[in-house]
């Protein structure tokens, strides 16, 4: 198991409320991992902490060999790291594909039309992102992953918005990223799909995170069943 | 950093310095004062405001995360949008001092 980040024994309060008392949080080459977790349990807070786009309490982020204690995410992604937010990710101010060429320059990234072709965004790469819909904007953002072929993608609700079978397609994209050797980390709440796409589950509650193992262990998990499942789920899931 | 980046950002800081040359411009005008004031305290100021206003609008567009992803860090996007501004000041100072010779 080659780890290309992890981020260990984080804590993080906003103000007095403490978000995050031990958690951690690890990418590993080839593998998709998915954070679940109810809403207020600090997945997002700890991806930013491993990013480096907001500083822990105490942790430590270990990414390519290197160990940081305030890591900075211009300089983790300038190593091979890709990070997309809970927000989207393209500016209103250039069209998709001027921001595809600054990533592909800058990185002597792959193709930007087989990115997009793959990725059936190839007829709106000549438009502002404003003009894209919810669908169509993740999915020019997994083009912009693909171009910029990085070592590890951590990905903060990539499904939002989307139609379930969207989400899917996704997901898919996502498992044909890791299966290049990219270490992925995604959080969501669509269940099935994130579960039939994950190799690993990780539960973010309480302010510190379970290693629950394949989906097939965390569903047999009695406290996950209760704390995020529910019982409707759980039986889908099954 | 590629030539692409830098000519987007520095452009940027290029438009906002002149907008905020001419709003300034406009408002001494109307204060009786010096519209193409080159003082050194007034160029300044000119500068820090331009650069501010580029840093806002990076932000309002949400592009940080993208320029973060490109590997941009924040001093060398201040630096984009502050070089232009500095360039612009520097090349009306020695306009005005050809002009008053």
């Amino acid at each position: 198991m080659s780890v290309v980040l992890a981020a260990e024994c984080v804590t993080k309060s906003f103000r007095e409320r403490r978000v995050l008392s031990s958690a951690s949080l690890r990418a590993v080459k080839g593998q998709l991992r998915v954070i679940f977790g109810r809403n207020g349990e600090g997945k997002s807070t700890l991806i930013k902490i491993a990013v480096g786009r907001i500083t822990a309490d105490s942790g430590a982020v270990h990414f390519d060999g290197r160990a940081y204690l305030t890591p900075r995410f211009h300089e983790l992604a300038s190593r091979g790291l890709f990070y997309l937010p809970d927000h989207d990710l393209f500016s209103s101010a250039f069209t998709i594909r001027r921001q595809l060429e600054m990533i592909r320059r800058q990185f002597d990234g792959a193709s930007i039309d087989a990115a997009a072709d793959r990725m059936g965004v190839l007829d709106h790469l000549d438009r502002r992102p404003y003009k894209l819909s919810g669908g169509e904007l993740r999915r020019a953002e997994l083009a912009a992953i693909m171009v910029r072929c990085p070592q590890c993608v951590l990905a903060d609700e990539p499904f939002r918005g989307v139609a379930p079978a969207d989400a899917e397609h996704l997901a898919e994209a996502f498992r044909q990223i890791a299966s290049t050797g990219v270490a992925v980390v995604l959080t969501g709440h669509e269940v099935p799909t994130l579960l039939e796409a994950a190799d690993h589950i990780t539960w973010c509650t309480s302010g510190t995170t379970y290693e629950l193992g394949p989906p097939s262990s965390a569903v047999r998990d009695e406290a996950f069943q209760r704390g995020y499942l529910g019982p409707h789920l759980y039986s889908i899931a099954r | 950093m590629t030539s692409m980046i830098v000519r987007a950002y520095v452009g940027r800081g290029a438009r906002l310095w002149l907008l905020t040359r001419l709003a300034v411009g406009i408002v001494f005008l109307f204060g009786q004062g010096d519209p193409l004031d080159v003082s050194t305290r007034n160029s300044f100021g000119l500068v820090l405001v331009s650069t501010v206003a580029c840093v806002a609008e990076t932000t309002r567009r949400r592009e940080l995360v993208l320029l973060g992803n490109l590997g941009v860090s924040y001093a060398q996007l201040a630096a984009f949008f502050a070089l232009p501004a500095i360039a612009g000041e520097a090349l009306l100072r020695i306009l005005m001092s050809i002009v008053a010779a």
